[in-house]
């Protein structure tokens, strides 16, 4: 049992005689024992003091007619308040749906470039093919995201609107017939024929 | 006739009708629960609303009264217990206001107490309780202030005797360092 937990024993009446005979002896020999009870005591003290503190008596006599006031009158339900719970609640639920719905469908840039190139119109594409022809980077990203074969249907879209596209973008004739019909180059070739000669 | 027979037959004559039994009853506990309330919670005015409190659930839960027990132990189970809910709830509010501790030392109404030398100690003391912690402030509280013995306190706050002495070693030696410290 260390010095500490001996004293207070001894002040909450905890020990045994024997043992609180010996602490009494000890307390006659040492110097050090008496000055850390005296500090224990001064808490003692300390307390006692404010342990019958009296209210004032004016305060005293308000709290029963209060709580009779309180029981008369109706629950008001702070509405002010639930409405102040109820808006936080809805802003922690609509982040936390945002949170979680970015956490786990979160898309690539290709994902989000293909679901973009697929919602363009045909004109709409060969506007942005227009916009890009310089950009030989991004027009690589953007022909990878479509296939072939909507890229050819571009290319011949555009072709039937300007003749003069092909030499524009420096693409060969080849290149521009992938995936046509014959009868559509045929078609392509004679109006292309007719314009120029 | 003794305190607790006196008691419980307060609370037979107010179950059978007599609010005015209720009244007497308030008014023997009241100071006592604001007491308590107070040295928990530091503040006058969370210790005001406790006694509200307390008196409401004492005049609907009445009922529930097991008559086997002494009534102010029955009071100061609701007391303990409304405080400690009150600290967890201040300390939540805390938390999400993103506010330090204590920002401001309000101690409130500070008239309940007529002398001003005993206010000034009363004040002293309150500051270093509230820097106990909980648990080894409550038993504290009770074993100094209510002179509640460890039965009692076991009874109230459902702990063992043990876990209680060990709180309550704790923090007398805080409370011995703090008047110390306060001293020098």
């Amino acid at each position: 049992m260390t010095t500490e937990e001996r004293i207070i024993k001894y002040l909450e009446n905890e020990l045994s005689p024997e043992e609180r005979n010996r602490f009494e002896s000890d307390l006659n020999n040492s110097v050090e024992l008496r000055e850390e009870l005296n500090k224990y005591l001064n808490v003692k003290t300390e307390t006692d003091k404010l342990k019958k503190l009296k209210l004032n008596s004016l305060y005293l006599n308000s709290l029963i007619p209060e709580f009779r006031h309180n029981l008369d009158s109706p629950k008001s339900v702070s509405v002010k308040r639930n409405l102040g719970y109820a808006f936080g609640l809805m802003v922690i639920f609509i982040l936390s749906i945002s949170i979680l719905k970015n956490f786990f469908y979160s898309e690539s840039p290709t994902v989000v470039l293909q679901e973009f190139t697929q919602s363009l119109n045909e004109n709409q594409k060969i506007e942005l093919l227009e916009d890009i022809n310089g950009d030989a980077e991004v027009y690589n990203l953007i022909s990878e995201n479509i296939s072939d074969n909507e890229l050819s249907n571009l290319l011949t879209a555009e072709l039937e609107l300007n003749n003069e596209v092909a030499e524009a973008y420096d693409i060969s004739f080849n290149e521009l017939i992938v995936g046509l019909s014959q009868e559509k180059i045929d078609e392509i070739y004679a109006e292309i024929l007719n314009r120029n000669f | 006739m003794n305190v607790k027979t006196d008691d419980h037959q307060l609370v037979r004559e107010f179950l059978s009708g007599n609010e005015q039994s209720f009244n007497i009853l308030a008014r023997k506990y009241q100071e006592r629960i604001y007491w308590h309330a107070r040295r928990m919670l530091a503040d006058h005015d969370d210790a005001h609303d406790i006694v509200q409190e307390v008196l409401l659930v004492m005049h609907s839960k009445l009922n529930t009264f097991n008559f086997s027990s002494a009534l102010y132990t029955w009071i100061y189970k609701i007391t303990a217990t409304r405080s400690l809910n009150l600290i967890k709830k201040k300390k939540l509010k805390r938390i999400f206001t993103f506010s330090s501790y204590e920002i401001v030392d309000s101690y409130g109404y500070e008239n309940i107490i007529d002398d001003i030398e005993t206010k000034e100690r009363f004040l002293r003391m309150e500051k270093h309780l509230k820097s106990l912690p909980v648990k080894q402030r409550q038993v504290f509280v009770m074993r100094n202030y209510d002179d509640l013995s460890y039965e009692e306190i076991s009874s109230i706050t459902g702990k063992s005797i043990g876990a209680l002495k060990a709180n309550y070693f704790h923090a007398f030696r805080k409370m011995k360092e703090l008047i110390k410290k306060n001293d020098d």
